[in-house]
């Protein structure tokens, strides 16, 4: 999971990036990447697993927080999947000091999914108040 | 140019208090001055960033905008080099305006929101579509059928008590000419003055269209998807999830790169989906030749 650089070896874990916006909806939560701009649909679990992020986690915490909320060893797959995809798209980033908070368990426990939309929103855009793509002028 | 861009906005504002903004504009001979960086917002002809008292904005062609806020005002300072007027750069001054307003309105908790609004009392239909997808006219079509419109562009979005509620603030259209194919009734707009070489729309007011059609605020129970795909087909609508829904509302609204207003405009609109029914609709080219398509498709949403 970690790479090489210096940071990513001396990081305890990994945090969730300060330009990452979660907002929780009725079903799970959206993470918004304010740098690339795409956008990600997180359910129940996936949005639990995704908080302990928010002040720092460790992998082996997420995994063990996890399976006390239910998860099967398949289940914890898909979790280590999840934090990686999390990972490789910069959603997270190393942290030198993690919370390892204890979290809030789902109501449910479900397979986590994180599931990020086709077209990002667009980085530049007509005007202030036009998120549209401008035309070629 | 700044008086006649800030009349396009003709509806007195009577859904909260009001603020003081102010805005000094001068032209000025060599403003030699570095770019904005665009750290807070990129728009195609103008960056904006955050500074320690407000925000300051550039733009290609050497505009500055530099805004001091307080708690409850904002005052700007738009500076524009001598002979843009000539130059025809008037857009250049309209994006910085939209900046001033769209920075006014969030300051004061509305969501802007680029997209249509139709009501009939009871419900409301938002209406979503990128520029030039068709929000005026699918407007015009349920308008023609009896609705009432809040506007075809440019609205607002904030949640009480209540849930959600969407406001309008300009009933100067941008319309077609070409849709007098479809609503003769409105006759040939062709007269009109063009007011962008980049699109063939002519502006003019709802009222004139329609006496009875302004409406001026709604609670929405509908956000619809709208795409054309041009071909002989009308009206094709399915349901969206929730998801859906709210992925449909980010793109109606400019989501600076500060995260804790982006943080506050997606919870916004994740309030509004929630409480709403998505439908993405597909209109053909045949969409609007028979008005009683529009009816059909109205009832579908009792």
């Amino acid at each position: 999971m970690a790479g090489d650089s210096s940071s990513e070896a001396a990081a305890t874990g990994f945090a969730l990036r300060p330009d990452v916006v979660a907002t929780i909806l009725d079903h799970g939560a959206l993470l918004l990447d304010l740098e690339s701009k795409y956008f990600y649909l997180l359910n129940p679990s996936g949005w639990a697993v995704t908080q302990l992020f928010e002040d720092g986690a460790s992998v082996d915490h997420t995994l063990e927080r996890a399976q006390a909320w239910g998860a099967t060893e398949a289940d914890l797959g898909a979790v280590r999947g999840m934090v990686a995809q999390m990972h490789s798209e910069r959603l997270i980033e190393p942290a030198l000091v993690v919370a390892n908070s204890t979290g809030t368990a789902p109501t449910e426990w479900q397979p986590v999914s994180l599931e990020r939309q086709a077209e990002p929103l667009q980085k530049v855009i007509v005007s202030a108040f036009d998120p549209s793509i401008p035309l070629a002028e | 140019m700044v008086a006649a861009n800030l009349a396009l906005y003709d509806l007195a504002w009577t859904h909260g208090p009001k603020k003081p903004v102010e805005l000094d504009c001068e032209f000025s001979a060599g403003i030699a001055e570095a770019a904005a960086r665009g750290d807070y917002l990129e728009a195609a002809r103008m960056r904006v960033d955050r500074t320690p008292t407000g925000m300051r904005a550039t733009t290609d062609h050497g505009a500055v905008l530099e805004g001091m806020f307080t708690e409850d005002s904002e005052h700007w300072r738009m500076r524009v080099p001598d002979g843009s007027a000539e130059r025809g750069l008037a857009f250049e001054i309209e994006d910085l305006l939209s900046l001033v307003l769209t920075t006014g309105w969030r300051r004061a908790g509305w969501v802007p929101l680029h997209a249509a609004a139709v009501t009939d009392g009871v419900r409301g239909i938002l209406v979503c579509a990128a520029s030039g997808g068709g929000k005026t006219t699918f407007m015009l079509a349920l308008v023609r059928a009896g609705w009432k419109a809040l506007g075809d562009d440019k609205l607002l979005l904030r949640s009480d008590g209540a849930g959600s509620f969407i406001v309008g603030i300009k009933h100067m259209l941008n319309v077609d000419p070409s849709v007098d194919a479809w609503f003769p009734e409105i006759g040939d707009l062709r007269g009109l003055p063009e007011y962008s070489a980049w699109t063939p729309k002519r502006r003019i007011g709802l009222s004139s269209l329609w006496p009875d059609s302004p409406a001026f605020a709604m609670r929405p129970t509908t956000v619809i998807s709208l795409e054309r795909r041009p071909g002989p087909g009308a009206m094709s609508a399915e349901e969206m999830d929730p998801a859906a829904t709210i992925g449909t509302m980010l793109r109606q609204t400019v989501i600076p790169r500060d995260p804790d207003e982006a943080r506050w405009i997606t919870r916004e609109l994740a309030a509004c989906a929630r409480g709403t029914r998505g439908i993405r609709l597909v209109v053909g080219d045949q969409a609007y030749v028979d008005p009683s398509s529009i009816d059909a498709f109205a009832r579908q949403l009792s």
